[in-house]
């Protein structure tokens, strides 16, 4: 099977190397967007501008309003790091049932894994809480190490492991960005035609 | 001491694991930062259940890697305590579990 961590955005030989060590896709094979917006129409003009170019377009939250907008729009792919900068989770349940219907995934993003115990604590309860209404409503999923150096990368399996020491289904959280891309390249390919 | 029966022995796994960085990594310091990191994931408590051990003779200084025995039902949390680890030593490094195996001779 083949392992895709989504937020390899242009990535250095290094990492590259790195990364088909460890088990994932060659990173190269696919392209990836993380996008940055202030406000709504910012990130409008910024989805239309690179949805056809990209594989994955993920979003990185935070804002409460934009989250919200984020999993409404079926644009998007991945909606990363809800809880960045916010003292709740950032997702709610109005959001998991949008996020479910518009195939929007919440994405975990281990490189902000602090080295504080005590604020791991805080970001692992946030993400339990995120991974419960993800359960209730069945929306999809996944963990990803937004490396920004090789020493950022992690296993798949070992993230499938830590996933699965949570109490949640490891291998879906896994499974996804495969299925995304697939699906993706389809419609890019569909569209060339 | 009286051996326990064999429907009481308890099954493990062995997690062969290797460490990515530049300096090489003496045991001593692995497996001080292995405890640190398995202790404040799991807790005490769950970690005295766990039983891990790091094998001392199955290191390999040069590859850098090596065993750690833990009981069945832990192996996914003590794979989740590596992979928390960022630095041993001040130095930046990455751990990853390359093969899981009942069996010490499977690995």
């Amino acid at each position: 099977m083949d392992y895709i961590d989504p937020c390899v955005e242009n990535p250095g030989n290094e990492i590259l190397e790195k990364a088909q060590e460890i088990g994932w896709k060659d990173p190269t094979t696919y392209n990836s967007k993380i996008l940055k917006a202030d406000d709504w129409g910012e990130l409008k003009r910024k989805i239309s501008k690179f949805r056809d170019n990209y594989t994955l377009l993920i979003f990185s939250g935070g804002n409460e309003k934009l989250n919200r907008k984020a999993v409404s729009d079926t644009r998007i792919d991945i909606l990363l790091h809800p809880e960045k900068g916010r003292k709740d989770s950032g997702f709610d349940e109005p959001m998991a049932k949008k996020a479910s219907k518009n195939n929007v995934a919440l994405g975990l993003d281990f490189s902000e894994m602090p080295e504080s115990q005590k604020k791991r604590v805080h970001l692992l309860s946030k993400w339990r809480k995120n991974l419960r209404l993800c359960e209730k409503h069945n929306t999809p999923f996944l963990i990803t190490t937004n490396p920004r150096e090789k020493y950022d990368l992690r296993a798949p399996r070992d993230l499938k492991a830590f996933i699965d020491s949570l109490d949640y289904n490891g291998a879906k959280a896994l499974k996804k960005s495969q299925e995304i891309v697939q699906k993706n390249e389809e419609k890019l390919n569909e569209g060339e035609e | 001491m009286k051996k326990l029966q064999p429907s009481m022995r308890e099954s493990t796994r062995y997690l062969k694991f290797k460490i990515h960085s530049e300096e090489k990594i003496e045991i001593s310091e692995i497996v001080e930062t292995f405890w640190e990191a398995s202790c404040s994931y799991m807790g005490v408590k769950e970690l005295s259940d766990a039983k891990p051990w790091l094998i001392g003779n199955k290191f390999d200084e040069e590859k850098q890697e090596g065993v750690i025995r833990v009981k069945r039902e832990y192996a996914d949390d003590i794979r989740a305590s590596l992979i928390l680890i960022n630095k041993i030593s001040d130095e930046k490094v990455m751990l990853s579990v390359d093969n899981v195996s009942g069996n010490l001779d499977n690995l």
